[in-house]
Order: structure tokens, then C-alpha cells, then sequence
């Protein structure tokens, strides 16, 4: 098989493994019925992603490069103040369809709470990633490093709240008006 | 045996049990595992938890209860800006609590088994809203700031339990006590 072909033929199963973490998560996963649904074999994962642990960290990998790509977009639209970043943000993740992202992300936030280890790189890209992309413009602003952390941390932790009580509640109307509230004081 | 020392006999289980989960972590419990941290036969446990289900389920419900009897038991006449910054004190207090919390939430969102938990999760909300009510913000305006208040002290922890950084998030919360501050005094 040509380098190539592998390279596509790998893009491809990850995909299709994206798609069956996203609906099934990753608490108990194994591969068997994983490959049976991405109509693959254990050996062909095993093939591409060198082990369970290797095809995780590629999922992983994956979604914090396309978060890292949102931000860019964001940043060349410039969406770079908390409030407009906020709102940009709560527009796009309380569309239905991103659901079962955000079931997902609370899901592996937990997980990776207790063994970090077995989650490669996802909570710097769900902290770290964040404080970086919030702080920069910040900081650009004229605040001290510091105090473009703690606002960037305080930002972040009240959209990530919100998040929280929208996957639970899927509660619109009440986490929408206490977003305008925020907004009332980001705006000041 | 009579059915008041039962309750009492599972609850001081689920205490007994609660350093071993602390360590382990809820999704890596089984009825295996617990008997054996707590040296009962796994029948033994059996008898008062039919499921692993059952035993997550009552271990939440057992620290929810642990939880509200600790926050009854705060002065809420204190000032607002004093009580936020107690509130803080009392999530970073129990912090082990606040990744109970979160890992339960992680296995509700995906397991119907949980999902009475998911219902639950806005109870200290209108423990806040009446809070707040009672300091003459009206109604509609205190479940609006009562949603805020929770996201910002859940969003933190989440933030403080991954990343253990105090002196960071600290620096935030007194960012949101100011902005609190501002948004209830005008």
C-alpha cells in the first residue's frame, strides 16, 4: 500500500471512529464492537493506530486541532473580545446539532480528571488552549500577564458553567437571559 | 432488622466507601471492587446495593445530602460580597465533592441509569435564587444572576480541579466578586 493511500485510508477510519465516540463516548470503549461499527476489524485499527491508546490520542489530537483552527477563524473575523467571543461561542454551541459534542466534552473533562494520562493533551486543549486564545488580545489591550490570565480564566469558567447547565437542562431561555446579564458587566 | 438501623448501615457504607472512590473514581467502581475496599463479601453489599448502578446512585445522593446539610449550615445574613467569597471557600473546601459531581454528570449525559441526576442539578439553583430574593433582587433578575453565580463557581472548579493552579483562579474569582458587586448594586 502507498504511503498515501494509508494516509487516506487512515483519515478516513478516523472519521468514522469520531463519529462512534461522539454517539457511544469513551468510557468502556474497546475495540471489537468499534470496529464492527465503523465496518473495520480490530487488526485494521490496531494496523493504523499502533494500539487503543494510539487511536485515542489521534481522536484527541484531532479535536483540539480543530479547535485551535476555530480559533484562528475567530481571530481573523475579529472575534477577540470576551463578550464577542462569548457570543459567537453560545451561538454556535447551543445549536442542536453540537448536542452531542458538548455530552462529549463533559464526559472526557471528567474522565480526564482521574487519569489525565489516558487522555493526552485534553485538558491543556480545554484550559490551557482557552486562556491562550481569551488572554493574547487582553494582554494586547494593555493588561499585565497576569491579569489577562485571571480575566481570561474568569471568562472561561463562566461560559464552561453555562455549558455545563445547558448540556444538563437544555435550558435555553433562562442560561440565554443569564448570558445577557454577564454581558451587561463584560461590556462595562 | 429494622428498617431505620438499615438506612443507617447503608449510609455508613456509602462513608466508608467514599475515600476508595475518591481515589478510584466513580466510573471505575464495581460491586467487586467496593466489597473488596470496604472487606465485605460482595453478597454482603449486594444486600443493600442490588447494582453497580444502585451504588453510584446512592453515592450521589449521599453526598448531595452531605452537601445541602453543609450549605444549611451557613449564615446567609452575612453581607453578599462576604457570602460569595464563603461560597468560594466552600467549593474549594470540597473540591473532592465538585469531581464527584463532575464525573457523575459525565455518566448521566451518556447513561439513562443516572439520569435523575441530570433533574437535580439545578436544585442549589433555587436555593440561590431564593437567597437572593430575600435580598431584594427581584425575581426574574435573581434566577438570571443565580444561573450566572452557579456557572462561575462551577466553571472554576472544573478550571481549578484540572489544573490545581490556585493563585490563578483565586486571582478570577475576585474578578467575579467585583463584577457581582457592580452587577447587584446598580
Amino acid at each position: 500500500m502507498s504511503r498515501t493511500v494509508d494516509l487516506e485510508r487512515r483519515a478516513a477510519l478516523l472519521e468514522r471512529v469520531e463519529a462512534y465516540i461522539l454517539e457511544h463516548g469513551f468510557a468502556g470503549l474497546s475495540l471489537r464492537p468499534l470496529a464492527d461499527a465503523v465496518d473495520s476489524s480490530p487488526r485494521m485499527l490496531l494496523y493504523h493506530f499502533g494500539s487503543k491508546e494510539g487511536m485515542v490520542t489521534a481522536v484527541l489530537r484531532s479535536a483540539r486541532e480543530r479547535q485551535l483552527a476555530l480559533f484562528d477563524r475567530l481571530r481573523r473575523n475579529e472575534v477577540t473580545t470576551p463578550a464577542a467571543i462569548c457570543k459567537a461561542a453560545w451561538a454556535y454551541m447551543s445549536q442542536p446539532k453540537v448536542g452531542p459534542m458538548l455530552k462529549l466534552f463533559f464526559e472526557t473533562y471528567a474522565l480526564a480528571l482521574r487519569d489525565p494520562e489516558a487522555f493526552p493533551g485534553f485538558l491543556e486543549g480545554a484550559v490551557e488552549d482557552w486562556l491562550r486564545f481569551l488572554g493574547d488580545p487582553i494582554r494586547k489591550g494593555g493588561a499585565s500577564p497576569r491579569q489577562a490570565r485571571a480575566q481570561a480564566t474568569i471568562v472561561l469558567a463562566t461560559y464552561r458553567g453555562f455549558m455545563l447547565d445547558f448540556a444538563a437542562t437544555g435550558d435555553r431561555e433562562r442560561i440565554g437571559r443569564a448570558i445577557d446579564v454577564w454581558s451587561e458587566q463584560l461590556h462595562a | 432488622m429494622d428498617p431505620t438501623a438499615e438506612l443507617r448501615e447503608r449510609d455508613d457504607l456509602l462513608d466508608r466507601l467514599r475515600p476508595y472512590v475518591d481515589q478510584i473514581g466513580l466510573c471505575a467502581l464495581t460491586l467487586e471492587n467496593s466489597a473488596r475496599a470496604l472487606g465485605l463479601p460482595e453478597e454482603t453489599l449486594q444486600d443493600f446495593f442490588p447494582t453497580k448502578e444502585d451504588l453510584i446512585v446512592a453515592l450521589i445522593a449521599r453526598n448531595r445530602i452531605r452537601l445541602r446539610a453543609k450549605f444549611a449550615n451557613l449564615d446567609l445574613s452575612m453581607p453578599a460580597d462576604e457570602f460569595r467569597r464563603v461560597m468560594w471557600t466552600f467549593y474549594v473546601e470540597t473540591a473532592s465533592d465538585s469531581r464527584l459531581f463532575f464525573e457523575a454528570y459525565g455518566l448521566a449525559l451518556h447513561d439513562e441509569h443516572y439520569g435523575d441526576f441530570l433533574h437535580g442539578i439545578n436544585d442549589w439553583l433555587g436555593l440561590l435564587k431564593d437567597a437572593l430574593i430575600r435580598r431584594g433582587i427581584p425575581p426574574d433578575r435573581a434566577e438570571a444572576f443565580a444561573t450566572l453565580s452557579l456557572a462561575v463557581y462551577r466553571g472554576a472548579m472544573m478550571d481549578y480541579c484540572a489544573t490545581d493552579e490556585r493563585p490563578r483562579v483565586n486571582a478570577a474569582m475576585e474578578l467575579w466578586f467585583k463584577a457581582a458587586n457592580w452587577l447587584t448594586e446598580r
